[in-house]
């Protein structure tokens, strides 16, 4: 554990590392980028949405500055990670992202996209109301291996208790390839939930990975 | 437009989009209620009540409607501006 580790609320000022923490995340050690597959966009069209899109602040899903947490190491960036309780103020994450995709990125384009979403329906989970949803997880590479994700996830219990004492639940979503993630969420006392898998081979063209777990952890 | 003709209006876009001609629009009804709104469903309603009422919703719009009766609020405060 590094002893020079701060975790603090993101802020607008944060916001290129949240750019950088949203693709990478997304990426999750691919070239892949959903965002780009599946709508059409090149990397910067991508980047200059995400930066209007996290401007709004949608608090309730993950391209929102306020319930990202940043963990910085000697005042450098070295890892972030969004959570929020879902569904607490009525809207599940799906239908604001919905809404939020479609706003800024117009009928056209998502109406080009609806065969390509269609094909990765088979993998989307649907989040449960009232528990912490953990996304975006990133550490840099460099900072990899010194416990950084379990003091994001750990700041994100105690933020989320403090303020919704009620809830009990916290689940994370990730490529059932990503095995490194999977042994560490399994250490820190996550199960799994849920499986999904897609036969399309088509899938990869869009996604990292073709099949996804749900684990989660009871608090 | 008056807000009956705006009700009308609108149950029969749901009834298009969700290819169901019994579908009857409730004020408290919400994604949950009907059986193929998901995102890809949402996305077209969006769509097509924007273009059948002549308007574009704001985002806060978009995000804060939690059913149909906020839906028909959003329509009703559009129309009369």
């Amino acid at each position: 554990m590094i002893s020079a580790l701060n975790i603090r609320k993101a802020q607008e000022s944060d916001i290129q590392f949240l750019i950088e923490t949203i693709i990478e995340a997304e990426k999750s050690g691919t070239d892949k980028n959903a965002y780009c597959t599946l709508f059409s966009l090149n990397e910067d069209e991508f980047k200059n949405i995400l930066k209007e899109i996290l401007l709004e602040d949608i608090q309730g899903q993950e391209l929102c500055i306020s319930d990202f947490l940043i963990a910085e190491v000697d005042g450098r960036y070295a890892g972030a990670c969004c959570g929020w309780i879902e569904a607490k103020e009525g809207n599940t994450s799906a239908s604001l992202k919905t809404n939020i995709l479609y706003h800024f990125l117009g009928e056209e384009r998502i109406q080009k996209a609806i065969p390509k979403l269609k094909i990765i329906e088979d993998i989307q989970f649907e989040k449960e109301a009232g528990c912490l949803q953990l996304e975006c997880v990133y550490v840099k590479s460099e900072f990899r291996g010194q416990g950084i994700v379990q003091q994001l996830f750990s700041a994100h219990f105690k933020k989320n208790k403090q303020k919704f004492p009620e809830f009990k639940k916290a689940q994370i979503i990730l490529a059932k390839t990503n095995d490194t993630a999977y042994k560490a969420y399994f250490k820190w006392g996550f199960q799994l939930k849920a499986e999904k898998f897609s036969e399309s081979a088509e899938i990869l063209r869009f996604l990292p990975a073709n099949s996804r777990i749900l684990m989660e952890k009871l608090l | 437009m008056e807000k009956i003709e705006i009700h009308t209006k609108l149950n029969k876009i749901f009834q298009t989009v969700f290819k169901d001609s019994n579908l009857q629009i409730r004020d408290d009804m919400s994604a949950k209620d009907v059986a193929k709104w998901d995102s890809l469903n949402h996305m077209t309603l969006i769509a097509t009540v924007e273009k059948e009422f002549g308007f574009k919703f704001k985002l806060k719009e978009l995000v804060n409607m939690k059913n149909v009766g906020d839906l028909l609020t959003a329509i009703s405060l559009k129309a009369c501006q």
